[in-house]
């Protein structure tokens, strides 16, 4: 049973003075917001890796093999002459290589993004409707029972509501 | 810091809220209401659509599936007609989705935040149409499925070769990555919607935004794959219209076979797009009542855009007549004389002409850039002269081939027209349909906008 | 490694050769011999009667959709007295290099191994890209079903498929005729087809012999010591479709005839 505490704010700045000193007393801290606030938060919680990129390019990669082997095996295996050109054709290779390398990226990426964000998540998991529209929410794992601690260090920085979230 | 969009200014301004709370407050309400309130002129304009999608579209399309394609106006020599034509059109509206929405964000350009979503949604729409298309012009179409490279038992497989099989994957993969992008795109808007909604419409929406919260770690993996789908998307717009002007420059008709076609029917797709964007917006502001998000310096942006590629378009028009002059290669000289000198394909020259490349230049003065009404007038006349202009690429070329015994003129029947008619009332039902039920405006891009300013 | 290369080698030999087949059985050639045309289209009249094909109506004849898989194309130069009519029949060329076939996207046209451009009916879905791209405009499309009424429905060959709508159809050479001869040569313990023997059904009905028939890999065969007369020309030669139907040229008496 992880309890997570979480603190409503108004202000960016005021979530940001929390976050940081929660993250100096060793709390583990996420934040929900409305808009992206990747650029503010990034000092805060530390750089992010981007493994997706390695997934689209695997994705690009194996389309572009599968082009090549859809163009170049029916048609050897199955040979229809048409048009005096040769069974092994390059144009149609290029062509229809480059359109499943792009398809195969998107895909791939689709994949890495469902794989790596957690979505659809089936679990209900903390959050408040309001982080949605216009506030911010701060959210704290509380494994130790220290609920006093965090709701005073929200409340000074400005908080508007706090509360624990059972999960 | 990103510079907001000069709009975003206003809505400042103009909003007399002084917090940043109230200001996003006021953007979820706006657009959320666009979903939930819609007066009785919009149950009209739906139920009219789908009527005219009933009446012009799908009953004519069921006595040509059983009657046979020769109750349209094809004969021998002539046997693409205006299906193949509204076929190119509607792929062609369909790039201008891709444009504002991938390039413009690989570029971080503020302007496109409040118009993106309806531009990606018009992209789907236009590719589902033009899909649609493809089965009308066919003759046996209940065969679709042999298009389609599938193991099977007959051992049979499609033949790689042929620019249809291009087409057949460059749409697929097209409808499929746009698809993709407009729905990853909206998942925080649905969200959102999620939020303010209650009762089955609740459940639809749970569902479709997948559990979204809003955590920077879900921002985070959004906007990285956002990112690739953008950067994927673009070759594929342009390869897409590539490959459609190719079922038309592989063969060897005179009309056809020409090298700029790739070029040209791309940057004619990206004209018509844009054009459709201006349309569509400007409709969508009237009638959503969007006037602080869509203000009159988007239409100035897009405007810009539409005289580069008017006189684009223009220049490659010069060049395909003039090199068709100097090749001096007797099929082709026929086939310009009919396009260019014989009424009544002369009349839709000019008036193609006219449309394209002398109107739109109007849009050089910054008066006539910032007028809504103008722009929407400008920009329908540009959607009907890129009618025209794949209407005479492909009815002439055809009536004047190679051997002139078979020269034949093609006039299209009603059954074609009505058709036509009926493929505008589709994407407007489901371009209605979309209003309803998702977000046309993006939320959390315009909160962006806004939000960055506002710091105590 | 040596033999891997010369594995590599053999796959390319055979699958990058133009058109794949090293030895095709035959290359069935028509020659038309345009002094001998007279234009009185006994060549089309037979070719309906022998292929099944539908009779479309007044109105659509008008709008150009007749089912003629042979037309003779009639040009008529100058005014009267001075009238010069030309005539040419033209059916399939049957390409070397077709465009119509590359075009097609479910291999419903192809080429095989008797040199003939054949059309599979049962394939075919309508796209009508082959119409498109055939530069002689021989294909024909059809446009409905077409019926025919009491006693002629008993008057279709039994050995040619009656077409439904939404199909591409055009000259086959008769291929059914081919076919029959080669089943009878095997037969008779495979013999190779004689000259003269397959004969369509426009050669055999042309009254004045202006239309013969064969095999063009046979040297002995009529239409190859035909060919090479001096008068021989293909149609849109500069189209490079290296077709199977070889023109000759009238003889008239004025300038153009003369030899260089």
């Amino acid at each position: 049973m992880v309890e997570t505490v979480i603190g409503q704010f108004e202000d960016l700045e005021n979530l940001l003075h929390a976050g940081r000193q929660l993250k100096e007393r060793g709390y583990q801290i996420s934040t929900l917001s409305p808009v992206s606030i990747h650029e503010q938060i990034e000092p805060l919680l530390g750089e992010k890796k981007n493994p997706i990129r390695y997934l689209t390019f695997t994705g690009a990669i194996t389309g572009f093999v599968f082009g090549i082997l859809l163009t170049t095996i029916p048609p050897v295996l199955y040979p229809l002459p048409r048009g005096g050109r040769p069974i092994f054709f390059i144009p149609p290779i290029v062509i229809l290589s480059y359109e499943t390398t792009i398809l195969f990226g998107v895909l791939f990426t689709l994949v890495g993004f469902v794989l790596f964000s957690g979505l659809p998540s089936f679990k209900r998991k903390p959050y408040i409707p309001e982080a949605m529209v216009g506030s911010y929410a701060l959210l704290v794992e509380n494994p130790a029972e220290k609920y006093k601690e965090i709701e005073k260090i929200m409340v000074e920085a400005g908080a508007g509501k706090v509360h624990r979230d059972e999960n | 810091m990103k510079t907001p969009s000069v709009q975003v200014n206003r809505l400042i301004m103009e909003s007399k809220e002084n917090s940043q709370r109230a200001l996003y407050e006021k953007v979820n309400q706006d657009i959320v209401d666009t979903m939930t309130q819609s007066g009785s002129h919009y149950y009209l304009a739906l139920g009219l659509s789908f009527f005219g999608f009933i009446v012009f579209w799908i009953i004519p399309w069921i006595y040509q599936l059983i009657t046979g394609q020769g109750l349209t106006g094809l004969n021998t020599p002539s046997v693409w007609g205006i299906y193949l034509v509204n076929f190119v059109f509607w792929i062609g509206i369909s790039h201008s989705g891709t444009l504002l929405s991938a390039i413009l964000f690989i570029t971080e350009t503020p302007w496109r935040r409040a118009i993106y979503r309806s531009a990606e949604a018009m992209t789907f729409f236009s590719v589902l149409t033009a899909a649609f298309f493809i089965f009308v012009h066919m003759g046996r179409p209940w065969n679709f499925y042999w298009l389609v490279p599938l193991p099977n038992f007959r051992y049979l497989w499609v033949n790689f070769s042929s620019p249809l099989m291009f087409d057949v994957f460059a749409i697929g993969t097209y409808m499929t990555s746009s698809a993709i992008f407009l729905y990853f795109g909206s998942i925080p808007d649905l969200a959102a919607v999620r939020d303010r909604v209650t009762g089955w419409r609740k459940t639809i929406y749970t569902t479709l935004a997948l559990g979204w919260r809003g955590t920077d770690f879900e921002w985070h993996w959004l906007f990285r794959a956002y990112t690739f789908f953008a950067v994927l998307i673009v070759p594929l717009a342009v390869s897409v219209h590539s490959i459609v002007s190719w079922d038309f420059a592989l063969s060897n008709v005179a009309g056809f076979a020409e090298t700029i076609f790739a070029p040209y029917f791309v940057v004619g797709a990206v004209y018509s797009g844009s054009a459709g964007i201006i349309t569509l917006i400007a409709i969508l502001r009237k009638t959503l009542k969007m006037e602080k998000y869509i203000t009159p310096d988007h239409f100035n942006k897009v405007n810009m855009l539409l005289v580069a590629l008017s006189l684009i378009w223009t220049y490659i028009n010069i060049l395909e007549i003039m090199t068709s002059y100097y090749a001096n290669n007797i099929f082709e000289n026929d086939i310009l004389a009919y396009r260019l000198w014989t009424p009544p394909y002369s009349y839709l020259f000019r008036l193609m002409i006219l449309l394209n490349s002398v109107f739109p230049l109007l849009l050089i003065f910054k008066k006539v850039r910032f007028s809504i009404t103008l722009s929407v007038l400008i920009s329908l006349g540009i959607n009907v002269g890129m009618w025209l202009e794949r209407y005479l690429i492909i009815a002439p070329s055809l009536s004047r081939k190679f051997l002139p015994y078979m020269w034949h003129n093609y006039f299209p029947s009603w059954i074609e027209i009505s058709i036509t008619l009926g493929s505008f009332c589709f994407f407007t039902m489901l371009f209605l349909l979309f209003v309803k039920f998702w977000p046309s405006v993006s939320i959390y891009e315009v909160k962006e906008d806004c939000g960055i300013l506002l710091k105590k | 490694m040596a033999g891997l290369f010369v594995k590599i080698m053999k796959f390319l030999r055979t699958y990058r050769r133009p058109g794949y087949f090293e030895k095709p059985d035959h290359r069935w050639t028509m020659v038309v011999d345009l002094d001998r045309c007279i234009g009185c289209t006994a060549c089309v009249t037979a070719c309906y009667a022998e292929n099944n094909l539908s009779v479309v109506g007044k109105e659509d004849c008008g709008n150009s959709r007749n089912m003629s898989w042979i037309r003779i194309e009639k040009y008529v130069e100058g005014e009267f007295p001075d009238v010069k009519i030309k005539f040419i029949p033209i059916m399939c060329q049957h390409c070397g290099k077709a465009p119509c076939e590359v075009a097609c996207p479910t291999y419903a046209t192809y080429h095989n191994q008797d040199g003939l451009n054949v059309q599979v009916y049962n394939r075919c879905v309508g796209t009508f890209t082959c119409a498109v791209y055939c530069p002689y405009d021989v294909r024909r499309f059809n446009w409905f079903s077409w019926k025919r009424e009491k006693p002629l429905d008993e008057q279709y060959n039994p050995d040619v498929t009656v077409r439904e709508k939404g199909v591409m159809e055009k000259c086959t050479f008769c291929n059914h005729r081919i076919r029959a001869a080669k089943d009878r040569a095997k037969d008779e313990g495979r013999r190779p087809l004689r000259d003269g023997e397959v004969v369509p059904a426009c050669v055999q009905s042309c009254p004045s012999g202006a239309l013969v028939f064969g095999d063009g890999l046979d040297p002995d065969s009529k239409v190859s010591k035909m060919a090479k007369s001096d008068r021989n020309y293909r149609l849109l030669e500069e189209l490079n479709t290296d077709p199977s139907v070889i023109y000759l040229k009238r003889v008239v008496n004025d300038e153009s005839s003369r030899q260089a």
